[in-house]
């Protein structure tokens, strides 16, 4: 059928009709919104307009107070607006530079802001490689198409077997961690990066699974953060499509490391608070920001040989983990209170051990229960330790009918929304 | 892409086959357990039989039920009503299971709960006529995430770990109770739970409940109920205390015996050392009640 659609403008008129469709079937309310921001920022980055610079300014400005707008003095806020938010700011800095290497029409415009496997929660693409792709869109690529299975039901995979399984002793613990020992305060922080993880790369890799489908190729948003050595590199692992974003429309503009030390520590500070309050307005979320500004700002460990690597790997990943802790509870008090309980009421015995494997459950299959999540989050360790993202054809077979029987025996369908649909 | 259609097609069939496997088959992993359905029935024939909640696994000790020659087992499910009581019952009878006396939990709140599985682990007891049976208990019409829940999703990690986690659990039971429970607590923390209200009566529970005392009848088997002790605060609650009027009042009027937890030991109620919550006995509490019981039986 595809093969079929020849025009290139009916293609994309194609697919804009399906963003708008599938943005309707999620948020129909919200999607007045995003027509009108999509219009209204498309007049601001019109090539006939004379003052180009103070209508791009006055677009980004716009753009930031709608999202504001809804983000401090509204509860609700729109499916995808902190995303695409971000997607039409990029867009008009771009524009106003002459970065843009495709025709500027409407049309083009508003398919890159609503691309549908983008609208959710990302990953934050630039439009000269979304829109530059469009004219493979429906068009069968085999490599394509094998590469995007595989990504779709590793996503899956990451998201049902690993991330809703743990949301469930994660979301017991935390939401009552007072009444919880240390031990179980440990193993619930530890599997809320997990669960975070796969949760949000499985989004992204659902989403750049489908942009394969449909033909356009789409950079990793995750690379094995939590193999880093230091936060620094983390930074350039984890939600890469954000810190690119951060670091090109922020932190560069700022004046980023041009302006000597001190400011290139101010910058990076600022980045990383906006980062945090992108996230949500709470004291937890903007002490996250600054935590990683600080670790960030350090300098990054000498590795001489593997063992401090592993070392300096995990270490990192205890710092990540601290940083989640803030993130999750969402209040910078809750998160000190949650980290003294922690550090406090640790120990390690036969009933410290047993009462901190009941969350799961409440019963005696919580051992069940720990042992599956356990051993799947090994083997997706073992994956990505083996595989380093290769989506290739080697053990395609293999790998597919692995993701199905774990996906069909083993996912979680309970909770199906996704952590970063909250942003 | 044929190779990728055939593999997904291969895995989604060998994903069936393990599932029909496991739906029909999992409960003979059960034959020689000290809890459950299957090793009852393996046994065919029981003297004393308690069927109830989790009222019952936590308060009756099994060890103490079995002291001197009796023949006692607890069948016990979190949430156990009426409904599932009857279901249980009938599952027993339909598999050739002789019982002389059927002691049955007298939980005033389980009549105002829903056809529900309430404990996933009397899936894993059943084979696949058994889980459609339950199906069919909680659906008129059919719904998907039960049925996905029913036959697939529940107890696969407990099968997929069988050999750590039965080794694990299956010690800590003895003829369907466990053997330790949880110690007691004490009174700030008992006034500090949150009281449990529900008043709202689930007609399907008081027919079932008929059914059972039918059935008994039917089967020739010595019907009796028991209420297990709560605490003071659930004892004086005026919703439990209506429920339980109600629920003697059925007994009564069929003219089956009852056994209230007033009439067995009037004490334990008022120490919370005796309770881990407001509904469930300690280890200490487990062990008392389960002697002034059988010492009120024998009498």
């Amino acid at each position: 059928m595809f093969k079929k659609i020849q025009s290139f403008y009916l293609r994309k008129i194609i697919l804009l009709i399906f963003n708008f469709a599938f943005y309707c079937c999620l948020d129909l309310k919200s999607f007045p919104i995003l027509v009108l921001l999509i219009a209204f920022t498309y007049f601001c980055s019109c090539e006939k307009i004379k003052k180009k610079k103070a209508f791009t300014a006055i677009g980004v400005l716009g753009t930031i107070i709608i999202w504001l707008v809804y983000k401090l003095f509204i509860n609700a806020l729109p499916i995808g607006l902190s995303f695409y938010s971000f997607k039409i700011i990029s867009y008009l800095i771009d524009s106003s530079k002459e970065k843009i290497d495709f025709k500027k029409t409407f049309l083009n415009y508003a398919i890159y802001v609503t691309y549908f496997p983008q609208i959710l929660s990302g990953p934050i693409s630039r439009s000269n490689n979304i829109v530059n792709q469009l004219h493979q869109t429906f068009r069968f690529q085999k490599e394509k198409w094998l590469k995007g299975i595989q990504l779709i039901f590793s996503g899956l995979f990451l998201k049902l077997v690993i991330a809703n399984r743990a949301v469930v002793y994660v979301d017991t613990v935390f939401n009552n961690y007072r009444s919880y020992t240390g031990l179980a305060l440990c193993i619930a922080a530890f599997l809320y990066s997990i669960q975070i993880y796969g949760d949000f790369s499985g989004y992204s890799n659902i989403s750049i699974g489908f942009s394969n489908l449909l033909g356009i190729d789409i950079d990793r948003n995750f690379n094995r953060p939590y193999f880093s050595r230091s936060i620094k590199e983390f930074w350039g692992k984890w939600h890469i499509s954000l810190s690119s974003w951060l670091k090109d429309y922020i932190y560069i503009p700022l004046g980023g490391n041009r302006k000597g030390k001190i400011r290139k520590w101010i910058n990076s500070m600022i980045t990383f608070l906006i980062s945090g309050f992108w996230h949500g307005n709470g004291s937890g979320y903007l002490f996250w920001g600054f935590y990683h500004g600080i670790l960030n700002n350090l300098k990054s460990p000498k590795i001489n040989n593997k063992l401090q690597a592993i070392g300096f790997t995990i270490l990192t990943f205890i710092e990540v983990t601290i940083g989640w802790i803030f993130f999750r509870l969402e209040d910078f008090f809750e998160g000190i209170h949650y980290i003294k309980h922690m550090l406090f009421n640790f120990t390690i015995n036969y009933n410290s051990i047993l009462s901190s494997v009941l969350p799961f459950t409440k019963d005696n299959s919580s051992i069940a229960m720990a042992l599956i999540l356990f051993l799947f989050i090994f083997i997706a360790f073992l994956i990505e330790v083996k595989n380093k993202n290769d989506y290739s054809k080697h053990n395609f077979c293999f790998k597919i009918s692995f993701y199905i029987v774990s996906i069909l025996l083993f996912g979680v369908f309970v909770s199906n929304k996704f952590i970063y649909m909250n942003y | 892409m044929k190779k990728l259609s055939i593999t997904i097609i291969i895995a989604v069939f060998f994903t069936l086959f393990i599932i029909v496997l496991k739906a029909q088959f999992e409960n003979k992993l059960l034959n020689n357990a000290n809890y459950g359905l299957p090793s009852l029935i393996k046994k065919g024939k029981i003297d004393n039989l308690f069927i109830g909640s989790s009222m019952f696994r936590q308060g009756l000790d099994s060890k103490i039920l079995n002291e001197k020659g009796s023949d006692s087992y607890i069948l016990s499910y979190n949430g156990n009503n009426p409904i599932l009581e009857l279901w249980s019952l009938k599952y027993l009878l339909k598999n050739n299971v002789k019982i002389n006396h059927l002691y049955i939990d007298m939980y005033a709140y389980s009549l105002t709960t829903e056809p529900s599985i309430s404990d996933s682990k009397i899936l894993m007891e059943v084979d696949i006529k058994g889980k459609l049976e339950l199906y069919n208990l909680l659906n008129s019409k059919f719904n998907i995430s039960d049925f996905y829940s029913i036959f697939i999703s529940k107890n696969t990690e407990l099968v997929a770990t069988w050999p750590i986690y039965y080794q694990i659990i299956n010690p800590t039971y003895y003829k369907g109770g466990i053997k330790t429970g949880r110690d007691g607590i004490d009174s700030t923390k008992m006034e500090s739970l949150a009281m449990i209200e529900e008043s709202q009566v689930d007609d399907r529970n008081i027919e079932a409940i008929f059914e059972i005392i039918k059935l008994c009848q039917e089967n020739n088997i010595q019907l009796r109920y028991i209420e297990t002790p709560k605490s003071l605060r659930i004892m004086e609650n005026e919703n439990y205390q209506n429920l339980m009027a109600m629920y003697q009042k059925i007994l009564e009027e069929k003219e089956v015996p009852y056994y209230l937890s007033y009439n067995i030991n009037k004490e334990i109620s008022y120490n919370s050392y005796y309770f881990f919550d407001l509904i469930h006995l300690s280890n200490s509490g487990r062990e008392k009640y389960t002697r002034d019981l059988i010492e009120f039986l024998s009498k």
